[in-house]
């Protein structure tokens, strides 16, 4: 009865469905790549006769592309922001990074090039990337003065992307802005919910923030209610290598079109998905998920309440079924994974028997929380206050990473160890009101970086969970 | 007088400037508006366009959640399904004819955007078009207006679209707009057969994005198809999916002017065309049609396509009208300045002269008087006597030339100059008869008597050489208009000396002039003391200056007394008295 039983027994029964086999599809498909599932709960022994707050972990790893695979194509539109602020390096930069990227697309990728200013511009029409020529010359042709329609330029490259929507791409919206939304719906909420809506139907947007002066809040929660990347790109000059790095992530993906449900146990409230916008209705949890990159490893921890139950009995915890689109098998694909909770009187047994990594895992993702509230606290202008809960957080990675350390895997010790170290630099640099403005961007980048595992890669992906 | 002449000026060019200007604006405006209303019209048909655009839009959001609807036996189950799945849906509402919230349930708004939804629904509900009001009196308690109607407005009710579908289990349809949170909000409603209804909160930002989708954009027409036929191909073709704005024609050509669409807060949602004319006043604005009516487009056009016509060339006449009229009433002013100058200096030069003569003349009295006292001693002879006569008439043609000389220097002494009155003891009478004397020759030789009649014997204290100045001036109109065998009289009366009076009231002496000649008309009577004014001016009148009767009454009045124009003359022509108070 180790800990690895526990996690072993709940790991398990990932069951990959694929459509194309059952159509009779060809033999490809049939040695398909699949995504690897796991289901963990951080203490999977409970203390009786006690209601007690527990969380599960629901991970997603992707498979590694092999190298003679053609990737998936891509349908993505890229909105550069053309306001006045935009003007001398910065725009220079971005026709820079825009024109890389556009040369490093496929001919069967489409491409779409969206301005925005007084108001938006498609300079570039959703097209197949054949016309290379003709597309930079374009771009080329941009020069920046004007104020800042963000969600107009947002829309329009939304609706670009949705010319050619398609399953079998990757879909995706690309917000580049170096300063606030003045023109139309400017706050972080009214961006927040377009993205919502546009990753129920297939589009994920990611967001680059350019320089000090943009919305870094608008930035993040729109790129992660679009369940796309956020990045701070401080540099005008670090812009090529940044869109080089989404465009990495783009080409990466291997599935897309996720519908993550997790059912929770009767009786079992679910209180909410940390750093993550879920659909919670009853038992049922459906989290919204675009797309999963190669290796990329993507969990979620939800948050229940169990009630108190008798010492010796068993009890459902939550059974996870996760459809998606599989990239390279062009297929849709079902994993399914199911777990319990047991309880005793035995408090022993309750640590002895804890989830090491499901408990680090979530424990990165509380501590993220906190970050968050840390940054409101700052806002507010209790720095104090604000130091105290990021030396906490610190302090309660430090130690988790001591006890467990040893017993999980090197990257997620080293993940620990990063953000411990992460909220220590922190406390000491919001103490610093000239360079809050750039703290708070980058604190806000780390914070979504952690949310949504944007950088999160397994170094050899697992033994796909195949059928 | 000239700044007086020079405000007339003004005015006279001013008030004509005035009303021009005043008149020419009002045409002007009047003229612009027009143009502008007929420009505003014409460009209509872009808002209208617009407008059409996103009524298409939200009649797709309504087809699409009634297909899902329909295809769904569970209605709860679809909701629920589509709150995930569907992008435009932000929560489904189910009430039961009662007007209960069957849904959602509590455990289906979990989260912090969904406990703003809870919030509201009980208002928003409360304010829900249907059932509509044919059938409220069956469930008339749903239809309560809470304190938050005054927030919702219910956009039109519409019955099912078609002939409804025999499975279907609606009937009608209506748009709700709502306010909460960040702004309107849109909900679709949809009655069931049994009595409930189904409302659908679409998602906000997400209808603005397709709204702002389905506009145009700043694209140039002619570079978006090159680039649309160099790229694409024939081979690719959009998909569409899930794509609303593809169903509607595609963009409109560029249109004139700049639009803005504006929410029900004035703030600015989207705008499109040229660039430069978002910042102008809007030409033309219009409410977008059901269910966003507290929305508006706007639209904005430089103003230099509005044709005004433009106001400078009646800046320029009016300027060349002020400028013709400032000349001529220089010129006028001008003239009248020099005109004046001149008669200054022909009366200064008068004066003069005038002066100059009055030197000679009291050399020639004196050595008269000399050469008459000297012919005296000479004794009688008849030379001598006929010397004498020739004397006195040159004593007395000179004292004729001196009463000129005075009366003319007395005419141009300036009026703020009172000249002293040197009061002496003066015989009355005796001052009379020797008046009297001087004039008798003259008298006779016109065939003229002359009567003085003095009632006052004693000496007052007078001018003399006023009394001269003014009698002298009076006899000398008898003498001029009097016809021949005229008669005149001198009537001198102390009015203090009266017996019934004792009363010590100031004295005055009173000094009549009347004749029997033709008189003064009553028109005249009021002119005949300006001075240069004759009342016959005629070549046949008598010669005369027409200062005589102006220079008595300046006398007079440096006297303290009047001399006036009496009307009941005894004579029966003209009679003139003079009044001047007298001392001890």
């Amino acid at each position: 009865m180790s800990a690895n039983h526990w996690k072993n027994a709940s790991v398990l029964l990932a069951a990959g469905l694929c459509l194309a086999a059952m159509l009779g599809g060809g033999e490809s498909t049939a040695r398909a790549e699949q995504l690897s599932l796991d289901v963990g709960v951080s203490n999977p022994a409970m203390l009786a006769g006690e209601k007690q707050i527990n969380h599960i972990r629901i991970s997603l790893t992707g498979f590694d592309v092999p190298q003679n695979e053609a990737r998936p194509p891509v349908n993505t539109a890229i909105v550069i922001d053309q306001s006045g602020s935009m003007g001398g390096q910065k725009i220079v930069q971005a026709r820079e990074a825009a024109i890389a990227a556009v040369r490093r697309l496929r001919d069967d990728d489409i491409v779409s090039i969206v301005l925005y200013a007084d108001s938006a511009t498609v300079l570039v029409p959703a097209t197949k990337a054949t016309d290379r020529k003709s597309i930079i010359k374009k771009i080329r042709s941009v020069t920046a003065g004007g104020s800042t329609a963000l969600f107009a330029g947002v829309s329009k490259g939304a609706a670009e992307v949705r010319k050619f929507l398609d399953k079998e791409s990757v879909n995706r919206v690309i917000l580049l802005s170096d300063g606030q939304a003045n023109v139309g719906p400017k706050s972080p909420r009214e961006l927040e919910r377009l993205g919502a809506s546009l990753v129920k139907e297939g589009i994920s947007v990611s967001t680059l923030g350019l320089g000090l002066g943009y919305n870094e809040d608008l930035m993040s929660r729109l790129a992660a209610a679009g369940s796309g990347n956020h990045m701070f790109v401080e540099q005008a000059d670090d812009l090529v290598a940044v869109f080089q790095t989404e465009f990495n992530d783009l080409m990466s993906v291997v599935a897309s079109d996720f519908q993550i449900h997790a059912k929770i146990g009767k009786g079992i409230r679910p209180v909410r998905v940390l750093n993550n916008k879920a659909d919670i209705s009853g038992q049922d949890i459906y989290i919204p998920l675009a797309q999963l990159y190669a290796r990329q490893q993507r969990y979620f921890v939800i948050e229940v309440e169990v009630p108190a139950g008798e010492a010796g009995s068993k009890r459902p915890l939550a059974s996870v079924t996760v459809q998606y689109q599989n990239m390279l098998s062009k297929t849709t694909d079902t994993l399914t994974s199911s777990i319990e909770i047991r309880f005793t009187d035995d408090k022993e047994a309750v640590a002895r028997e804890c989830d090491h990594e499901t408990a680090a895992y979530c424990a990165i993702q509380l501590a993220n929380e906190k970050n968050v509230q840390a940054t409101a606290l700052r806002d507010a202008g209790r720095v104090k206050e604000a130091k105290q809960l990021l030396l906490g957080n610190s302090a309660e990675l430090q130690k988790l990473d001591a006890m467990y350390g040893a017993m999980i895997a090197e990257e997620l010790s080293s993940e620990l160890k990063r953000n411990a170290k992460l909220n220590q630099d922190q406390s000491a640099i919001i103490e610093s009101p000239s360079a809050w403005n750039s703290s708070r961007k980058a604190m806000r980048y780390e914070q979504s970086k952690n949310a949504a595992q944007q950088q999160m890669r397994v170094k050899v992906a697992p033994p796909s969970d195949k059928k | 007088m000239p700044r007086r002449l020079f405000l007339a000026l003004l005015l006279l060019v001013a008030a004509p400037l005035v009303l021009l200007g005043w008149m020419s604006a009002t045409a002007v405006t009047a003229s612009q508006a027009a143009a502008k209303d007929n420009l505003a019209t014409l460009l209509s048909s872009q808002l209208y366009d617009a407008d059409m655009r996103i009524v298409q839009l939200f009649d797709s959001y309504a087809i699409r959640l009634d297909d899902q609807l329909d295809a769904s036996d569970s209605v709860f189950e679809a909701l629920r399904r589509m709150r995930r799945q569907e992008p435009i849906l932000r929560q489904g509402i189910v009430v039961d004819p009662a007007g209960t919230i069957v849904f959602p349930r509590p455990g289906d708004l979990i989260g912090i955007d969904e406990s703003e939804v809870a919030a509201a629904l009980p208002g928003l509900v409360d304010a829900r078009p249907l059932p509509s009001a044919m059938r409220e009196s069956l469930v008339p308690a749903t239809k309560t207006s809470g304190p938050k109607s005054a927030g919702s407005k219910v956009a039109g009710i519409q019955s099912a679209r078609g002939p409804a579908a025999p499975r279907s289990a609606f009937t009608e349809s209506a748009w709700q707009q709502w306010y909460m949170a960040d702004g309107t909000q849109v909900v679709y409603w949809r009655a069931r057969r049994d009595g409930s209804t189904v409302g659908m909160l679409l998602e906000r930002s997400r209808w603005i994005a397709d709204l702002i989708a389905v506009l145009p954009d700043h694209r140039s027409s002619q570079a978006a198809s090159s680039l649309r036929v160099a790229g694409s191909g024939p081979t690719v073709t959009p998909t569409g999916q899930g794509s609303v704005g593809r169903k509607l024609s595609d963009l409109s050509p560029t249109p004139i002017g700049s639009l803005t669409l504006v929410d029900e807060a004035k703030r600015l949602v989207y705008r499109w065309g040229n660039r430069d004319e978002f910042q102008l006043v809007p030409l033309a604005a219009a409410p977008l049609s059901e269910p966003l009516a507290s929305w508006q487009l706007r639209l904005h056009v430089d103003p230099a396509l509005v044709p005004s016509s433009s106001s400078v060339p009646i800046y320029v006449s009016l300027a060349g009208i002020a400028i013709l009229l400032l000349a001529v009433g220089f010129y006028v002013l001008t003239s009248v300045q020099r005109q004046i100058s001149e008669a200054k200096s022909r009366v200064s030069f008068a004066g003069q002269v005038s002066h100059e003569l009055r030197t000679p003349l009291t050399n020639i009295r004196l050595y008269t008087e000399l050469a008459e006292s000297d012919l005296r001693r000479i004794g009688n002879s008849d030379a001598a006597d006929s010397l004498a006569r020739r004397l006195e008439v040159i004593d007395h043609e000179s004292r004729r030339l001196q009463r000129l000389v005075t009366g003319v220097l007395e005419m141009i002494r300036p009026n703020g100059k009172p000249l002293g009155v040197r009061c002496q003891s003066t015989d009355v009478g005796e001052l009379i008869a020797g008046i009297a004397e001087q004039f008798m020759p003259s008298f006779k030789a016109a065939g003229l008597s002359l009567e003085t009649d003095c009632q006052c014997h004693r000496s007052v204290s007078v001018d003399p050489d006023i009394i001269e100045m003014v009698l002298v001036n009076l006899l000398s109109n008898v003498e001029k208009y009097v016809p021949r065998g005229g008669h005149c009289m001198i009537r001198c009366v102390v009015c203090g000396d009266l017996p019934a009076t004792e009363t010590p009231s100031p004295q005055k002496l009173r000094v009549t002039v009347s004749d029997d000649g033709p008189g003064i008309a009553a028109t005249h009577q009021s002119r005949i003391f300006r001075p240069f004014v004759r009342i016959d001016d005629s070549i046949n009148a008598p010669s005369g200056t027409g200062i005589g009767l102006t220079i008595a009454r300046r006398a007079a009045a440096r006297h303290g007394g009047d001399l006036a124009l009496t009307p009941d003359s005894q004579l029966g022509g003209a009679a003139f008295e003079l009044t001047v108070p007298i001392g001890d």
